[in-house]
């Protein structure tokens, strides 16, 4: 019995960890892009505490689906790219492996262009019935039709849990 | 798994249910039920799960083996 308790323990601490390494990573990959797509990250610095928030209370509690940079035109709100982050949640995994894929989010950023003088916001998709978070409000995504669509794949990857990611350029 | 808390600087504490302890999401629910049930004015706080997550995430990441919330102000 003490051996299966040292394991229960060991485990939610390897989950809770799992969660904030996402979390961060999330926040890293989207200023990554900002960045890349020739855009000010001081909008997204200011409102990382809210966004941060959100994202460490949604998946704590398995809420979370999917985390979306969106970067639209400010007069005519089209969306001229989209980096989507769906969040994957694991029973089991290598309790040591901790990695991003920082190089294909790059890569990938590249390949969509820039974008100066766009703005950007975060958006995510909840489960139903998630619970309210400080700062968040309700909104419907910007249609990507125009756009085409290109799976990047695994860029974080958690013991417990992990990101896959698709943009729309 | 021990967690402690205080409401109004009156330190409380309970002992999770043996089901909850290896899963963080059914932790932070039996949490919020519990301070909902013993602290009434708790309950008119819009963002208590989200403060209780919060706490839970920190302590449990530091590997702690008691989980102190912090102080809910009434």
């Amino acid at each position: 019995m003490a051996v299966s308790g040292t394991h229960v323990r060991s485990s939610i601490h390897v989950t809770a960890r799992s969660i904030v390494y996402l979390t961060n990573e999330i926040s890293r990959v989207f200023l990554e892009a900002i960045t890349g797509f020739g855009l000010d990250p001081g909008a997204y610095a200011e409102s990382m505490p809210v966004i941060e928030n959100g994202l460490r209370t949604w998946v704590t509690l398995r809420q979370l689906e999917a985390a979306y940079l969106e970067v639209y035109e400010q007069r005519s709100g089209q969306v001229r790219t989209r980096i989507d982050l769906t969040v994957e949640f694991r029973q089991s995994g290598d309790d040591t492996r901790y990695e991003t894929d920082i190089e294909s989010v790059r890569r990938a950023v590249t390949q969509a262009g820039s974008y100066p003088g766009c703005a950007y916001r975060v958006v995510v998709t909840t489960a139903q019935g998630a619970t309210p978070v400080a700062g968040w409000s309700d909104t419907t995504l910007g249609s990507v039709d125009h756009l085409s669509r290109h799976d990047v794949g695994s860029v974080i990857d958690a013991p417990r849990t992990g990101a896959n990611m698709t943009i729309y350029r | 798994m021990q967690v402690k808390y205080s409401v109004g600087h009156q330190a409380r504490e309970f002992e999770l249910s043996a089901s909850a302890e290896d899963d963080i999401a059914a932790m932070c629910s039996e949490i919020e039920g519990r301070l909902r049930a013993d602290h009434a004015n708790l309950s008119s706080q819009p963002f208590l799960t989200e403060k209780i997550a919060d706490a839970l995430l920190n302590n449990l990441a530091d590997g702690v083996e008691v989980i102190d919330l912090g102080e809910f102000s009434h």
